[in-house]
């Protein structure tokens, strides 16, 4: 991942760099050398954050102080080069100092006094859970929606070194305190070092991965949301293909009798109201044979070719038995329309186990290779649809020999009645 | 098939409609020898003509189907019995087959169809339905799961397997083909089923038949 052609993407070589090359000591609003300021810029919390973390600093053993001067000699170092545009005078903003006083004041009142009650603050506690927070501090601060692209889903790779860097400084920040912690605490009670180490990292590793875990999980629901879309968006291609489609190439038959069109266009409206309010498709019963008589009969009446349905066992029609249906009829239409055979035959048996309906016809058959591409009703209506269901469908036709469409799926728990 | 001699039928319907119907389907290579409106004129007119097939229906007044094949087992007349029916009450069909029926066949069947499953009768044949073939498959399946004998009652697997091609609408010679078998062993494995279904368990069957129409 080392960024070898800045030139072909220079705004991701500046990105890469910024992350160590923004702290930049502050020319404006600063309050001693701009070292607090620039650093709350650079990793974009409130100034106040780390300005209260280098009094806090100062005040358990003065490696604050020490620490702010090698930041302020390392800053002006690095950035030795830039032209220095001290146009304006440096103004210090006063609330910003009359704040920061007042904090420090606090800080070290609290700090004094918990140091008098003997409360156990002393510097080798306080060192550790400085440098922790610090690091949770840049982790956390801003960085909560970047980490999230790990994930990979949306992220580029720019973003992701720099989300990348962010979270390995960080979290060195953090486990360098962690350790701290628990080395200097060694000598303390073994129990409740124990048990104070455990709810530290804990929380510790809580706080560093949360929101990234957090948005991992929202992606992956994205992406189920995604997933149950896309077949909901399937399973209305079927329907319409089912209903309007086929209406629609009716009224082209029929285009020179308008008492036919306005009836098969009702007839489609109030099917179609239907489904789409949620009352499944007209004439579905509430089991499989019924649901099979149901299409047959109404198939029948809208064509000529006699149906015959016959059923062994029977079961209770959930919405995969509603679905096989749907697919059982759109096989029953298919023979209907194309095969030209003069009767057609459906089989179901029902085992505790398993739905099996057979559709057959005697007519002309066809070759499955060469059905259209955009010919819906054997690929989606029937095959798909039963794949989604977790069935099969196969079909069993040559030119000449009839057809033969095996819809087969299986139940799920043993709700198969037999009589 | 035999083509010597013209197989000799009489008609039991209740419908005069469904009769002149029939007959007309049967044609000229039929002969219609008497027609019959219930039970009793039923046996009279067998047992006068002695014709080689019955076509039955299974629904008469004064008793149904069975009573007229009860009722001709004291005369000395040996017809072959075809229900014809548009009842599709599955107690109703197993129940004309157990009393001795060779078949059952729904009226909505073609002319062509009819004519060769009153010749496929008259040479011994069983003739199934795919409707009577998914009965026999229910009745078996769902309900005579301890036979009496076991070796009498139970289906093969090869019966079963042809009894679900016949309820798939499949004819004799397709299936033969389909299995790899003779026309004959077909038929002599449809025979089979129907034997077995006629001498089992008739306490069982009925309780079958029972339950059946409840669901």
């Amino acid at each position: 991942m080392s960024n070898t052609t800045p030139k072909e993407d220079p705004a991701a070589a500046e990105d890469v760099e910024a992350w160590w090359r923004r702290p930049r000591l502050r020319r404006e609003g600063r309050v001693i050398g701009g070292v607090g300021g620039g650093l709350a810029d650079a990793i974009e919390v409130d100034p106040l954050v780390i300005r209260t973390a280098f009094v806090v600093l100062l005040m358990a053993g003065g490696l604050g102080g020490f620490i702010y001067a090698a930041l302020w000699g390392f800053l002006a170092f690095t950035h030795r080069d830039e032209p220095r545009t001290r146009t304006d005078p440096p103004a210090i903003d006063n609330t910003e100092v009359d704040r920061l006083a007042a904090v420090a004041l606090i800080a070290t009142g609290l700090l004094l006094l918990i140091r008098t009650l003997g409360l156990g603050f002393v510097d080798s506690l306080v060192w550790p859970v400085a440098l922790l927070g610090l690091g949770l501090v840049i982790t956390v601060a801003r960085t909560g929606v970047d980490l999230g692209r790990l994930s990979g889903i949306t992220s580029s790779a720019r973003s992701r070194r720099s989300v990348f860097a962010r979270i390995g400084a960080g979290l060195t920040l953090a486990v360098g305190g962690f350790i701290a912690l628990l080395a200097f605490n060694l000598d303390l009670g073994a129990a409740r070092d124990v048990a104070l180490a455990t709810i530290v990292i804990t929380g510790g590793v809580a706080l560093v991965l949360g929101p990234w875990l957090w948005r991992l999980i929202d992606d992956v629901g994205d992406e189920r949301r995604k997933r149950i879309r896309s077949e909901e968006r399937s399973e209305l291609a079927a329907q319409l293909h089912d209903s309007v489609l086929q209406t629609l190439s009716l009224i082209q038959r029929n285009s020179d009798d308008p008492a036919t069109m306005v009836q098969l266009a009702r007839g489609q409206e109030r099917e179609l109201r239907a489904w789409l309010y949620g009352q499944g498709p007209i004439g579905s019963t509430d089991r499989l044979g019924a649901g099979l008589e149901t299409a047959a009969v109404e198939i029948e009446r809208e064509f000529t070719t006699p149906i015959e349905v016959v059923v062994v066992g029977d079961v209770a029609a959930d919405s995969r038995i509603t679905g096989l249906l749907a697919a059982a009829r759109e096989a029953m239409l298919n023979a209907t329309r194309h095969s030209g055979a003069d009767k057609i035959d459906v089989f179901a048996e029902a085992t505790p186990d398993r739905v099996t309906v057979f559709v057959r016809d005697t007519g002309i058959g066809f070759d499955q290779t060469a059905v259209d591409e955009d010919r819906r009703g054997l690929a989606d209506s029937i095959i798909g649809r039963l794949e989604r269901l977790g069935g099969t469908a196969t079909i069993d036709t040559s030119p000449g020999e009839g057809t033969e469409v095996e819809l087969s799926l299986p139940l799920l728990d043993a709700r198969t009645e037999r009589p | 098939m035999t083509g010597t001699a013209k197989r000799t039928v009489v008609l039991v319907d209740d419908h005069e409609l469904v009769r002149s119907g029939v007959r007309t389907a049967l044609g000229d290579s039929i002969d219609v020898v008497a027609e019959a409106d219930d039970v009793d004129t039923a046996i009279a007119a067998i047992v006068a003509t002695n014709p080689d097939v019955v076509l039955l229906d299974v629904h008469l007044p004064g008793g149904n189907g069975p009573a007229v094949i009860e009722g001709i087992r004291k005369h000395d007349v040996d017809p072959i019995f075809l229900a014809l029916s548009v009842s599709d009450a599955a107690e109703d069909v197993i129940d004309v087959i157990r009393a001795g029926a060779r078949g059952y066949i729904t009226k909505n069947i073609g002319a062509e169809e009819l004519r060769d499953a009153v010749q496929r009768v008259g040479d011994g044949d069983a003739v199934f339905s795919p409707r009577l073939a998914g009965f026999v498959l229910d009745a078996f399946a769902g309900h005579l799961p301890k036979p009496d004998d076991p070796e009498l009652d139970q289906l093969t697997a090869r019966e079963t397997e042809v009894l679900r091609l016949l309820a798939r609408g499949y004819a004799y010679k397709e299936i033969a083909r389909r299995l790899s078998i003779s026309i004959k062993t077909v038929e002599s494995h449809a025979s089979a089923v129907l034997r077995k279904l006629q001498l089992s368990n008739r306490h069982e069957l009925t309780d079958w038949a029972h339950r059946r129409r409840i669901i």
